[in-house]
């Protein structure tokens, strides 16, 4: 009975990496798989579910959040990274009105680059901006006079290079500083100015809650006296799928857990051997009673490299296997939200989208009872 | 406003057409030129010149 248990046990959870490939990848979603066996089947309740799940927290600070989903199917974990990369809104600029352009980008690409700056404002505060009908884009309605305070961030920069002093020499200590010699030779996310739209200025009242790039230091262009770049930016609220600029992770991945084992013992040189074989440092050597043997010491650093199951005399012992219902989260935030709170909030956008779903299944039932 | 009403404003008033600013190609300051002026810079003697961008409204999708 007890070996029963354990083969059902490892079957449902743990992968196993081969040389060949990976072993028992597969997920055992019907309740009835293992009936032949365990003579029972599996709980399937929502109740059971709520009871198994659950969320470890490994490391979390201003940017990165490192979490154990734990007890949860692959499609779960997938659209939960989906949904961070592609689905949580961000203000991103969408439209430039572009007044001035001397410089040497081109006025396509500049508008490209300027896209991409994040910008530090709560989405959540704005609607969104909805597009101009087919009519209106006929009749040659600028978009960006309908704008309002409600659906956009207006900013402006202007910046004009110049030289400073005509007689300084260009060069010094065999070094050219463009610091030195020209007012504004670079162009930073800093020299956008915020320009209130609607009651936006008693909604940010201080410099602090005023909506600014996120990083003041993002290069945005370099310019030579004389050079000189004018444009009005129009934020808008938007999300990943429309264009990545509105993702508000720059990382959101998973992997499996790794949970490395021995089928036997592994002493003596073999264990110093095992060790070094190890390129990021998985296995450790307990020395007791004068026998050294092989421990697994920290499974998570594992890679996935399978240098310790290339050798023959590894490939039997070393038992590379993988938790099929622990993955480990790795959120990484632009900095628009804080990482906690992008899962938070995908897991609000997923309840939403399920939510949603399962009111259609039910007007589709409600609908074909009537015709019956 | 055609250009023989601008003539005959100068020959009745004595005031001169407005000089286009251009960019000199070899010292990069700027010079206002007539319409039969020699192109020539007054600073480098360089003779080339380069027009000025026009600033005029264009829209672009940040994409």
């Amino acid at each position: 009975m007890e070996s029963k248990a354990k083969f059902v046990e490892d079957r449902k959870k743990r992968a196993v990496v081969k040389t060949h490939g990976i072993d028992n990848a597969a997920t055992f979603e019907h309740p009835a798989s293992f009936q032949a066996t365990t003579g029972r089947p599996d709980k399937t309740s929502l109740k059971d579910f709520i009871d198994e799940c659950d969320i470890e927290i490994l490391s979390l600070n201003d940017e990165e959040i490192v979490f154990d989903l734990v007890g949860a199917e692959p499609p779960l974990a997938n659209a939960l990274r989906r949904i961070l990369i592609a689905e949580i809104p961000t203000m991103a600029i969408e439209k430039v009105n572009m007044w001035q352009n001397t410089s040497i980008i081109p006025d396509e690409n500049l508008a490209h680059r300027i896209g991409l700056v994040p910008i530090k404002a709560d989405p959540r505060e704005f609607e969104e901006h909805t597009a101009l009908t087919q009519a209106e884009v006929e009749e040659g309605v600028d978009d960006t006079t309908r704008y309002t305070g409600d659906d956009c961030l207006k900013f402006k920069l202007h910046v004009r290079c110049t030289k400073k002093d005509p007689n300084a020499p260009m060069v010094i200590n065999n070094t050219f500083d463009e610091e030195r010699l020209y007012n504004n030779p670079n162009v930073y996310a800093s020299h956008l100015t915020w320009e209130p739209l609607g009651n936006q200025r008693t909604k940010y009242p201080t410099p602090e809650s005023e909506p600014k790039a996120l990083y003041p230091d993002i290069l945005i262009a370099k310019l030579r006296p004389g050079q000189e770049i004018e444009m009005e930016l129009f934020c808008e609220k938007g999300t990943g799928k429309t264009h990545a600029k509105w993702s508000p992770v720059s990382t959101a991945y998973y992997r499996l857990v790794p949970d490395i084992r021995f089928k036997r013992e592994i002493v003596g040189e073999d264990a110093k051997e095992l060790k070094r074989l190890c390129p990021v440092g998985v296995f450790d050597i307990e020395d007791i009673g004068g026998i050294k043997k092989a421990v697994v010491g920290d499974a998570r650093k594992c890679t996935t490299c399978r240098e310790c199951i290339r050798p023959a005399k590894f490939a039997d012992v070393v038992d590379l296997g993988k938790w099929k219902d622990r993955f480990e989260f790795h959120v990484e935030t632009v900095g628009h939200y804080r990482p906690e709170e992008l899962v938070v909030e995908a897991l609000k956008k997923l309840k939403e989208k399920t939510v949603h779903w399962l009111e259609v299944i039910q007007q589709e039932s409600a609908s074909g009872a009537e015709e019956k | 406003m055609s250009g023989g009403v601008l003539g005959d404003d100068l020959e009745q008033t004595g005031r001169e057409l407005p000089k286009v600013s251009y960019i000199c190609g070899g010292c990069g300051r700027e010079q206002k030129l007539d319409k039969d002026a020699v192109i020539r810079c007054m600073h480098c003697s360089h003779r080339i010149f380069y027009k000025r961008r026009e600033k005029k409204l264009l829209q672009y999708l940040a994409r």
